[in-house]
Parts: structure tokens; C-alpha cells; sequence
């Protein structure tokens, strides 16, 4: 499932002079099944390109959900934009539940 | 989803019903049950799982074979009125991005970076300091522009090169603009990229 797409806003009105971090407020509607997004997609539609420093996302339960970002983004029209991954521990039972699930469907 | 009981082949023997929901059992082998994980509750308190165990005695049917296309039409009814209701729930989640735009400056980072090379090639490769000085911090710029500098009179046009009397292997910038002046009051740029051109 993806949600809808939210633009950064004022993007046109930063032609400042300075080297700066820029903060963005972005707020996405989706529905209550869901789920905590794993990913993120970013698309630039400018020519240059700007570095995505973080992007945290403020979950229901007053929790902050990270994404590892850290990176230049640079014009994507021709692309299907850069994907963010969330960066969430996986639990040792995770991984065993996974391996379970891997013995039991293996790859042909 | 309502369970797996479609898709196992041994076809449910058992249901109970709840005022919450079903419960299916299904035997896979004579004198052993096993029971299903059943979808049950749609009530105010949200949905949840229920298991055989928890209702046990309750309200088992004597056939459910015969009554099972009942129940589970009831289910999924129950399941679409679910999902009908989910859909209307929303939820707002609030990103925060922290970016760092390709400013004007990195621009001019780049603009020098390519004086740079080109100025390296003109004093035959030597090493070459390219230096951003802006006109308000050293006012003396304004009237005396010492050899070898390289003047941008607007950012927006381009370059005009004064390289020919270039003595030392340091060529300076100057770049008018107050904004940039502000700029470089904060910043003073400077940039030694240090490119080594043999001849």
C-alpha cells in the first residue's frame, strides 16, 4: 500500500544565499489498517539535487519511527524515485520466525 | 481475513458460536482436533482472535457441516461490515524532513571549483589557490584588485577572466554582492584545492 504524495512545501521560495538544513512538516493521510510505513519514496522533480539529511516520522502512540536517509537525492523524472528504508531493529525472534518461514517455503 | 478454513483440506467438523463471533474445529485424524484460529470479534471493543478453548461448551452445533455455508456467509458479512468501517478510519502520521538544498553557494562552489582548474591550466599546471574574498571584509578590494585576480563582477553573468598577468600561483575572487558579502562573513570561503597539473 502506498500513500498519497505530499510536496514539500515553499520549495520554490529557498533560493537563500547560505548553506542551511532546511526543516519540512509533512502530514500523510492513510488509512487505520495501514500499518507504520517501512519506506519512504522521494521524488525530485528539480534539476539539482539536495541531500536528505533524516526523516522521522511521529507515529500514533507519540513513538518516532527513523528512516536511514543520510543521502544526496538527485533528479528522479526518469526514475521511480529513492526509497528510505525504516530503520527498525529486527528481533531475534523476528529473524527466527523468518527462518521458519524460509525452511518452510524454500526456494525452489 | 476469516482464518484458512477455506483453503485446508479437512473440512471443518465443529463451530461454536459466540456472541462475538465463530469458532471452527476441524479433525485431521480420528480421536485428534485441532482447532482453528477463527476470526471473531467485531464489536465496539475492536476485533480480536478467539480459539476453541476460550468458548469450549459454548454453544457448540451439533452439524456444522450442514450450517457452515451459514456461518461463514455470517463471517464474512460481519467481515465486510469491518472493513467497510476500517476504511473510514484514517490516521495522520507527521513527517518530519530535514534537507539540505543545492544552494546558491554550492553553485558558486562549483563555479569556482571549475576557475580552479581552468586557472591551473593557464599557469602551466602549477599549483593553484583559488581564494572567494568578498569585498566587504576587505574593503581595501574595492579600489586596489591585485594581480592576478579573477573578477566576477555579477553572479548571474559569467566570468570574466584576467588571468594573463596571473604572477603568483594564488588566484583570488572577488565577488560583489552584498548577499554574498553576508554570506562570506559568516562562511569566508575559502577554498585551497591544491591540483597539481604537470605540464
Amino acid at each position: 500500500m502506498m500513500s498519497n504524495k505530499e510536496i514539500f512545501p515553499g520549495w520554490p521560495a529557498l533560493e537563500g544565499m547560505a548553506i542551511q538544513n532546511v526543516v519540512f512538516q509533512l502530514r500523510f493521510t492513510v488509512s487505520k489498517t495501514f500499518g507504520v510505513p517501512g519506506a519512504i519514496i522521494v521524488h525530485n522533480g528539480h534539476p539539482n539535487e539536495f541531500l536528505l539529511i533524516s526523516f522521522n516520522l511521529e507515529l500514533p502512540d507519540r513513538s518516532t519511527a527513523h528512516y536511514v536517509t543520510e543521502s544526496w537525492v538527485y533528479n528522479t523524472e526518469k526514475t521511480d524515485g529513492r526509497i528510505f528504508f525504516r530503520n527498525k531493529v529486527c528481533t531475534s525472534q523476528s529473524r527466527v520466525d523468518f527462518r521458519s518461514q524460509e525452511s518452510l517455503d524454500p526456494i525452489a | 481475513m476469516l482464518l484458512n478454513k477455506f483453503k485446508t483440506p479437512v473440512a471443518p467438523t465443529l463451530c461454536s458460536e459466540s456472541s462475538d463471533g465463530f469458532v471452527v474445529r476441524k479433525a485431521r485424524s480420528l480421536g485428534r482436533s485441532e482447532s482453528l484460529q477463527v476470526r471473531a470479534s467485531a464489536s465496539a471493543e475492536g476485533t480480536g482472535w478467539l480459539d476453541s478453548a476460550s468458548t469450549e461448551g459454548t454453544g457448540w452445533l451439533d452439524s456444522a457441516s450442514t450450517k457452515f455455508g451459514k456461518v461463514a456467509s455470517f463471517v464474512e458479512r460481519k467481515l465486510e461490515e469491518v472493513r467497510e468501517e476500517f476504511t473510514h478510519e484514517v490516521v495522520e502520521y507527521f513527517g518530519t524532513a530535514v534537507i539540505m538544498k543545492k544552494l546558491q553557494m554550492l553553485e558558486i562552489i562549483d563555479r569556482v571549483a571549475d576557475i580552479q582548474d581552468d586557472t591551473s591550466e593557464l599557469v602551466g599546471g602549477k599549483r593553484v589557490t583559488v581564494q572567494l574574498i568578498s569585498t566587504n571584509i576587505d574593503p581595501r578590494m574595492k579600489s586596489a584588485i591585485p594581480t592576478g585576480c579573477i573578477i566576477i563582477p555579477k553572479l548571474e553573468s559569467a566570468p570574466i577572466w584576467n588571468c594573463t598577468n596571473v604572477s603568483r600561483y594564488t588566484a583570488k575572487l572577488l565577488v560583489h554582492g552584498t548577499e554574498l558579502s553576508k554570506v562570506m562573513n559568516i562562511l569566508w570561503l575559502k577554498l585551497d584545492l591544491q591540483t597539481q597539473v604537470k605540464l
